[in-house]
Order: C-alpha cells, then sequence, then structure tokens
C-alpha cells in the first residue's frame, strides 16, 4: 500500500466491565478507500465504529488520524461523520436544516452554508426536499439525508454503521449502488459497518471480517471470498464446503491429500448426470433446491455431505436420487488454517 | 356489562361526582344571600367579588407566586430530568428516587418543615416564602413529566449532534429542548396548576400578607355559606379546568414534526 | 479531562435543582425529625437538648384516638372508592377505544377542581340549613334537621369524593392492559362470566387496585382539608391535630413527633404496596 495511513488503529481494544466488545484491532486505512467491516451482530464491529467516532473511549490502544491521536479529542471536534443506524435525523428540522446542521455549528457563513447543502442534496440525489421534514420522507429517501448531513461536513473519514439494515431487499441493493457512486465522487474514505456479506462483498475496496472482538482476515473482496484463511472466514462469506483434507484423496490422489481441513465452493465442484473423463467420483443426489439462476445440489459422494451449486441452465437430470459424477480441480481447494478462538 | 346497567352505573356516578359542584355553580348565580330557594338570576355576587380588596390581592398574589414558581420549577425540573437522562453520576439513582418524596410526602409535613426552616432562618412569611416553598414539590412533578418524554428520546440524536460538532450546550439548545418541548409544557402546565390550588402549604408559609385565592376561599368558608363563596368557587372552577382543557388539547395535539406525544 | 468536563455538565445540569430540593425538601424534613426529638421550650417553640418525651407522648389516650379515626376513615373512604372506581374502569375498559375518551376525561376533570370547592359542596348539601336537610324537612320525612355536617361520615362523604379518580384511573389502567382474547378464550374454554372474572381479570388488575388504594390511603390519611371543613372537632383527624399543634398551641416538637409518625405510616403503605407490586410481578415473570 502506499502513501502515509489516514486513519490507523493501534491494538485498540475496549471492554465493558468483563465483555470484551473490541479485543486489539491494528489497521490502517488509506485516503479514498471504501473498506466494509463485516461480522455477525455482536462481533464488536459497531463498537469499533463508535471508537472512532469518539462516542466510547478505549481501554487500550490508539486511534490516530492524520498522525494525530483522537483518544483525548471529544466526538464534536474530530474530523470524522457517522452515518447512524436508524439516521438519527433530527425530527424538529427540516432536510435543509438537518444538513446544515454541522456546518452551522462550525459557524460557516450562511449563504456558504445553503449553497453546500444544495450540493450535498444533489450528490445524494435528493434536491427540491430541504424544505421538508425528515417523518414526511420514506425510508430510503432519510438515507440520503443522513449521507448528505455527514459528507456536507466533508470529513476525512465517513462512518456508516448498517446504514442500509433498515430497508427493504430492492432499496437496500439500489442504495448500495448509490454509496459507492457517492463515495467514488467525493474520494472520502468510507468505513461501513455490515453484517451482509454480500453487500460487503459488492461495495468494498477492501473487506476486514471480524469475529469476536478481532478481525480475523482484511484483504480484497477477491480474496476473502476466494482465499479464505480459517473456516470461521470461510463459511461466514458463502457457501462452503469444509472438509478435511485426506477426504479429497479420490479426487486428489493419494499424494494431493495430506492434513488439515480445506475449503471447496460450492460452484467450484464440477457436477454431470453422465460419466465424466479423469478423476471423477460417482455420488448420489440426495436433494436439490431451485434458486431461479443457479440450482443447489447435496450430493452423497465418497462419503461426503457435499453442497454443489450448479447454473440453472446446466442442471438437466439433476434429480433427487439420479447417480451423478462429481470432479473437483486441485487449484480450487483452499487449505484453511486452524481458527483461534 | 348490560348497556343499560352501565349507562345506570354512570348516571350514579356522575351525579354523585358533580352534582355537588353543579349546585355551587348554581347558586352563585341567586339572587339572595340565605335563602335555597331559587330567587332569580343575577351577577351581582361576581360584581361585589370583582370588587372587593381582599379579592384583587388574592388574585395577584395567586398570579404572580404560580408564574414565578412555574417558571423557577420549570427550569430547574427540566435541567434536572435532562441531566438524569443523558449524563451516569454517582448518586443517580438516589436523585430519581428522591424525586418521589415530594410527591408522596403529606402537604402537612412539607408544610411544617417549611415553616420549621423559615422560622429557624428567620426568613420573613410572604410571596417569597410561597415561591420557594411551592417550587419545592413543583420541580418533582416538571422532572417526571419530562423525564417521561425522555423516555422516547433516541440517543442518537445526541450523539449525531456531537458527530456534526455541537458542544453541551448547542446539543441542549438545539436537540434535546426543542423536541422535548410539548413535555416541558405539559410539565409547566401542571406545576402550575398544582400551584394555583394549593392551600395548605402556603397556608403555613404565606405569613399575614401574601392570601392567594385558595386561602381567600377557605377563610371565606370558615366564616360560613355565602353566595360569594360559590362566586369565587366558580371562577377558580372554570380557570383551572379551563387550563388544563387546553394543555390537554395542547400536549394531544400532534406537533409540527409530525409525532403525536 | 473527559471526566472533569462530565463533572461540569452534571453540576450543571442536575446541581441547581439537586440543591434547591435539598435546602427545601431535605433540610426542612431533618428539622422536623429534630424537633421530634426536642424538649418545648415554655411559651412556645423548641428547647435545646435531646429527649424521646414527645414520641412518648404521642401514645397518649387523646392522640391514639386521633390516629386510630385517621386510618379508620382512610381505610373505609379507600374501600367505598374502590367499590365504586372499579366496576366504573370495567365499564369504560370494556367500551370501544374511541368511546373511551368521554368517560375518561369525565372522570379527569374533577380532579383540576380544588379540594376546597369540592368540600365547600358538601358543606352547602349536609349542613343543618343545606340541600338534604331542607329536601327532609319539607317532605316531611324528619320534623328536626338531622346532623349531617361535621361528622364522621361526612369526612368519608368528602374524601371519596375528592380522590375518585386516584383509584379509577390506575384500576382502568390495569384493565386496559388486559387483552380482550383472553377473556374470550376463558368463555371459550368453558368459563362462566363469574369465573372469568375471578380468575382472569381480577388477578391481573391487582397491580391497579393496590396503586389505586395506596394513592387514596396515603392522601386520606394525611389530609387536613376535609376533616377541618366537613369534620369539625368530632372529625379531627392526624392533620388537623398537626396544624392545631403548630399554629394554636404552638407545641413544636409535639406537632413535630405527630409529623414525623404520619410520615412514617405514608411511607410504610407506599412501601407495602411497592413490596408487594414487585412480589405479583416476579411472581407472574418467574
Amino acid at each position: 500500500m502506499s502513501g502515509p495511513p489516514l486513519l490507523e488503529l493501534r491494538d485498540v481494544a475496549k471492554h465493558f466491565g468483563t465483555h470484551e466488545a473490541v479485543r486489539g484491532v491494528t489497521e490502517a486505512f488509506q485516503a479514498g478507500e471504501y473498506v466494509c467491516i463485516l461480522g455477525a451482530s455482536g462481533c464488536g464491529k459497531t463498537t469499533l465504529l463508535r471508537l472512532i467516532a469518539g462516542f466510547e473511549t478505549p481501554s487500550r490502544g490508539d486511534i490516530a488520524l492524520e498522525g494525530q491521536s483522537l483518544i483525548a479529542v471529544p466526538p464534536e471536534r474530530r474530523n470524522v461523520n457517522l452515518v447512524f443506524q436508524d439516521y438519527a435525523l433530527f425530527p424538529h428540522l427540516t432536510v435543509r436544516a438537518n444538513v446544515e446542521f454541522g456546518l452551522e455549528m462550525r459557524r460557516v457563513a450562511a449563504a456558504d452554508r445553503a449553497r453546500r447543502a444544495d450540493a450535498a442534496l444533489a450528490l445524494v440525489d435528493l434536491p427540491a426536499t430541504g424544505d421538508r421534514f425528515p417523518q414526511q420522507l420514506s425510508g430510503g429517501q432519510r438515507q440520503r439525508v443522513a449521507v448528505a448531513r455527514a459528507l456536507v461536513n466533508e470529513p476525512a473519514v465517513l462512518l456508516l454503521d448498517e446504514p442500509l439494515s433498515a430497508l427493504d431487499r430492492g432499496l437496500r441493493q439500489q442504495m448500495q449502488a448509490e454509496l459507492r457512486r457517492i463515495q467514488r465522487n467525493v474520494g472520502i474514505t468510507f468505513l461501513h459497518v455490515t453484517h451482509d456479506q454480500g453487500e460487503a462483498l459488492s461495495l468494498a475496496d477492501r473487506v476486514a471480517v471480524m469475529h469476536a472482538g478481532r478481525f480475523v482476515q482484511v484483504g480484497t473482496p477477491r480474496e476473502i471470498y476466494e482465499r479464505p484463511r480459517s473456516r470461521l472466514v470461510a463459511e461466514f462469506v458463502g457457501a462452503s464446503n469444509v472438509i478435511p483434507r485426506p477426504r479429497l484423496a479420490p479426487w486428489l490422489g493419494p499424494s494431493g491429500a495430506g492434513d488439515g481441513v480445506t475449503l471447496v465452493r460450492p460452484e467450484r465442484i464440477g457436477i454431470a448426470a453422465e460419466p465424466m473423463e479423469g478423476r471423477a467420483v460417482v455420488g448420489t443426489v440426495r436433494r436439490t433446491a431451485y434458486f431461479g439462476a443457479t440450482v443447489e445440489c447435496l450430493v452423497d459422494a465418497a462419503g461426503l455431505a457435499l453442497v454443489v451449486h450448479v447454473p440453472a441452465a446446466a442442471a438437466a437430470g439433476l434429480t433427487d436420487g439420479a447417480a451423478v459424477w462429481l470432479r473437483i480441480a486441485a487449484e480450487d481447494v483452499v487449505a484453511l488454517a486452524e481458527d483461534v478462538a | 356489562m348490560r348497556p343499560a346497567a352501565r349507562r345506570a352505573l354512570f348516571g350514579a356516578v356522575l351525579a354523585f361526582v358533580y352534582a355537588p359542584i353543579l349546585v355551587v355553580v348554581v347558586y352563585s348565580f341567586n339572587d339572595s344571600r340565605f335563602a335555597l330557594a331559587w330567587q332569580g338570576f343575577t351577577l351581582r355576587w361576581y360584581r361585589s367579588l370583582l370588587a372587593s380588596a381582599e379579592f384583587r390581592t388574592a388574585l395577584e398574589n395567586t398570579l404572580v407566586i404560580s408564574l414565578s414558581a412555574t417558571l423557577l420549577a420549570t427550569a430547574l425540573g427540566t435541567l434536572l430530568a435532562v441531566g438524569i437522562h443523558f449524563l451516569r453520576f454517582p448518586g443517580r439513582r438516589a436523585l430519581q428516587a428522591l424525586l418521589y418524596l415530594p410527591v408522596v410526602m403529606p402537604d402537612i409535613v412539607m408544610a411544617v418543615g417549611l415553616l420549621a426552616l423559615y422560622v429557624a432562618t428567620h426568613l420573613t412569611l410572604g410571596r417569597v416564602s410561597v415561591i420557594l416553598a411551592h417550587v419545592s414539590f413543583q420541580i418533582s412533578f416538571v422532572a417526571l413529566v419530562v423525564g417521561g418524554r425522555l423516555q422516547g428520546f433516541p440517543v442518537s440524536l445526541v450523539e449525531a449532534a456531537r458527530d456534526l460538532g455541537a458542544g453541551p450546550l448547542a446539543v441542549l439548545r438545539r436537540i434535546v429542548l426543542p423536541v422535548i418541548r410539548p413535555g416541558i409544557a405539559a410539565g409547566a402546565v401542571v406545576a402550575a396548576t398544582l400551584s394555583v390550588d394549593d392551600f395548605l402549604i402556603t397556608y403555613f408559609t404565606a405569613g399575614a400578607g401574601a392570601s392567594t385565592l385558595p386561602i381567600r376561599i377557605y377563610a371565606m368558608v370558615k366564616r360560613g355559606v355565602t353566595p360569594d363563596v360559590n362566586a369565587l368557587a366558580t371562577l377558580l372552577l372554570v380557570f383551572t379546568i379551563g387550563v388544563s382543557l387546553l394543555a390537554l388539547r395542547g400536549v394531544g395535539r400532534p406537533n409540527r414534526t409530525g409525532e403525536t406525544a | 479531562m473527559r471526566v472533569e468536563r462530565r463533572g461540569r455538565l452534571v453540576a450543571a445540569t442536575v446541581g441547581p435543582a439537586a440543591l434547591f430540593l435539598l435546602v427545601f425538601f431535605l433540610v426542612p424534613f431533618a428539622v422536623v425529625v429534630v424537633y421530634a426529638l426536642s424538649p418545648a421550650a415554655p411559651g412556645g417553640g423548641v428547647g435545646p437538648g435531646f429527649t424521646l418525651e414527645q414520641l412518648g407522648r404521642l401514645w397518649n389516650v387523646d392522640y391514639l384516638r386521633i390516629v386510630g379515626r385517621s386510618a379508620r376513615l382512610a381505610a373505609v373512604a379507600t374501600l367505598l372508592t374502590l367499590a365504586i372506581a372499579y366496576p366504573v374502569a370495567w365499564a369504560i375498559a370494556r367500551l370501544e377505544r374511541r368511546r373511551q375518551l368521554l368517560p375518561l376525561l369525565v372522570i379527569v376533570v374533577p380532579s383540576w377542581i380544588n379540594l376546597l370547592i369540592k368540600n365547600y359542596a358538601w358543606i352547602t348539601i349536609l349542613r343543618r340549613e343545606g340541600l338534604v336537610n331542607t329536601a327532609l324537612t319539607g317532605l316531611g320525612v324528619t320534623s328536626e334537621p338531622l346532623p349531617l355536617l361535621f361528622t364522621e361520615g361526612a369526612v368519608v362523604v368528602g374524601l371519596v369524593h375528592s380522590y375518585l379518580p386516584f383509584m379509577l384511573l390506575p384500576i382502568y389502567a390495569a384493565l386496559d392492559r388486559i387483552e380482550p382474547a383472553l377473556i374470550e378464550a376463558a368463555r371459550d374454554l368453558g368459563a362462566t362470566p363469574g369465573r372469568v372474572f375471578r380468575r382472569i381479570v381480577w388477578p391481573q388488575s391487582l397491580a391497579g387496585v393496590a396503586a389505586g388504594c395506596t394513592f387514596v390511603f396515603v392522601l386520606a390519611f394525611g389530609s387536613f382539608v376535609t376533616p377541618d371543613l366537613l369534620g369539625g372537632a368530632r372529625g379531627m383527624m392526624i392533620g388537623n391535630l398537626i396544624q392545631n399543634q403548630i399554629l394554636q398551641v404552638r407545641n413544636w416538637p409535639l406537632g413535630a413527633a405527630l409529623s414525623v409518625a404520619l410520615t412514617v405510616v405514608v411511607v410504610a403503605a407506599i412501601g407495602g404496596a411497592l413490596l408487594l407490586a414487585n412480589r405479583a410481578q416476579r411472581g407472574r415473570t418467574a
């Protein structure tokens, strides 16, 4: 990675009483990155965001923005802004007054405020809603206002706490594209917390998978999906077959097998209703489920229960109880490290 | 319950509750000082009441005392409720519990205590002593009403304001107070009606100079049943019911942010 | 630094009111307690020193009679209020929601009327020349006016009339929370209306009943105005005795001792109710 980091976390930890929410996170974030912090609820990701925003004080470690430690800086004086999960729009203020609030607190002149608020509302594709109150807007519109209200201050880092979780599925996908567009447009570093792996993979330049208060793997979406380092990451991101390596001998041969645990993604397993060339193993389809674009088959083969994803167009003959041939290539077998608790 | 039985029940209770009050109101218009029989409609009891110096003094005292006490108690009680809701500090739970004490403490005990304090500190009894006494029981009611309103106040609004650069004072002035304004208004109305209606604590702490309308009513009732009392009682009745109904409408009406209080 | 800042915020928000309550609520009560433990000075006021004499004097037969009457009248008023309020609250709670508002308002409005006025109204009705006696003698039911005013009965009527809303509202709130489906389910399972009430409605309304009874008992037990205006000498209650000792007899220590005794009873009543409510709550969640 190039250049000095914009935001640096050094061994940041936070415990509430005996509960350790964050257990020592060290990571650097570059200017202009879109990073998703991905984890199940309770993994400490929201606490981490609140530590950066300044609503919690770390029990240990340091947080530095542009080389300056933030620990002693109260939230109102940190050059980061947060998009709240429930948006936290001020109900007694109009959309415009909401967006201008941060500028007003920094004593920006009224004319300048109005100009910048207009620009921010245009950026999130919400012109001409300024005189309305938050309650008069739809969920998606409120979400956009919350983003505009934070971005208008031109923070060094924009923090987003599950910003899309309150939206329904269709709107969520539309807003994902919007967030990506906005981030490209303004070039501000986005730190986006989510429990939705699809959201993280499709949005982020880098994904940090968080578990039990730690970053267990940080990498590009492709790295995270295709080369997960541990069983935990593999099972959290995408569907997976986690198999002890010796059990793969029928496919890889005794020499290809060895120790440890491996991952084979369901779509990487070749499947056919007729015998295939090479090292194919015969199995029986136990159950199939139709998902539109793909068909998921549960196949018993070589003493394993394997999940296999097939494009729906290629799924002819894959019916319950049918005999099938499975193929697994050595390059699709990913070695997994044992998880550290 | 059958509709007929329900109507009979409501009717009986309604009569028990309202008939005596109605009698007071009706006889305030009866053109006879002593007779129970209806002697014709008159407003002369109201005229003589309004003309009496004692009534005017009592009215003035009541207005000055309840306005000052309510303003002070609303400010103190609102700040107290806000502090208890948003801040964590040692003694917070104890303070919360303390708030209920003036609500449940018998008036007579508070009256005796305040008088004892005033006598011990040689504070002259008058409007000031009554105002301080009223504030001492009003604070709790304001804080409890405002605190109830704060129950539904999302902490994220405060955090959002701070995140956007607002210091504690700006958060209070620009976010918290405007959002809970209906609660503050409701608390102030409750405090004001308590002050206007208070008899016993005022009776102990007013001394000779600061008699209020309830004290006036008490003195007149002690002297006997006369139409003047009916007239004064009717005026006070109309005033407190009117204010309370207005307040109820104000609180129940959706405020301009579209949420109902 | 952060802690110091928060300290200032606490001082700025909670400080003024806390200080006010300290000086004008806690200190006065402390003074009352101190006075209750002091000897009476000759000629009125408080003498120096510490004595349990005043607390001992509370066991005087005359005072005990007044305290006993206070408890008796408050208890009778509480039960009567409950007997009136419960069916009314039930009737209101069973109405459709939009039809509940008017009867509730009708019940609440009298609580805004000054106590003096409500009690005065009963004077005009119950006195020798009042409505009832005039009607009775006019109809020839009695030849002599009945002594209705300045009796314990008059006090009870005044208390019930004054404090009815304080009983009705908590009971209504409790009844209103009962799911109508529960009652329908009980009927569906074969319960008669009487058993539905005993097994479903009454147990779930107990918290409201306890709250209402506590309110009314505490208010009635510590009342001054109602026994003063409607009871006279024969209806004197503890509040009147305190007022008499402080303002007329000027025996501060005895008045203070009576005030402490009154507070103890009130706190005990509320504490007991809270304890019962807590136990009921725990019984339900366990």
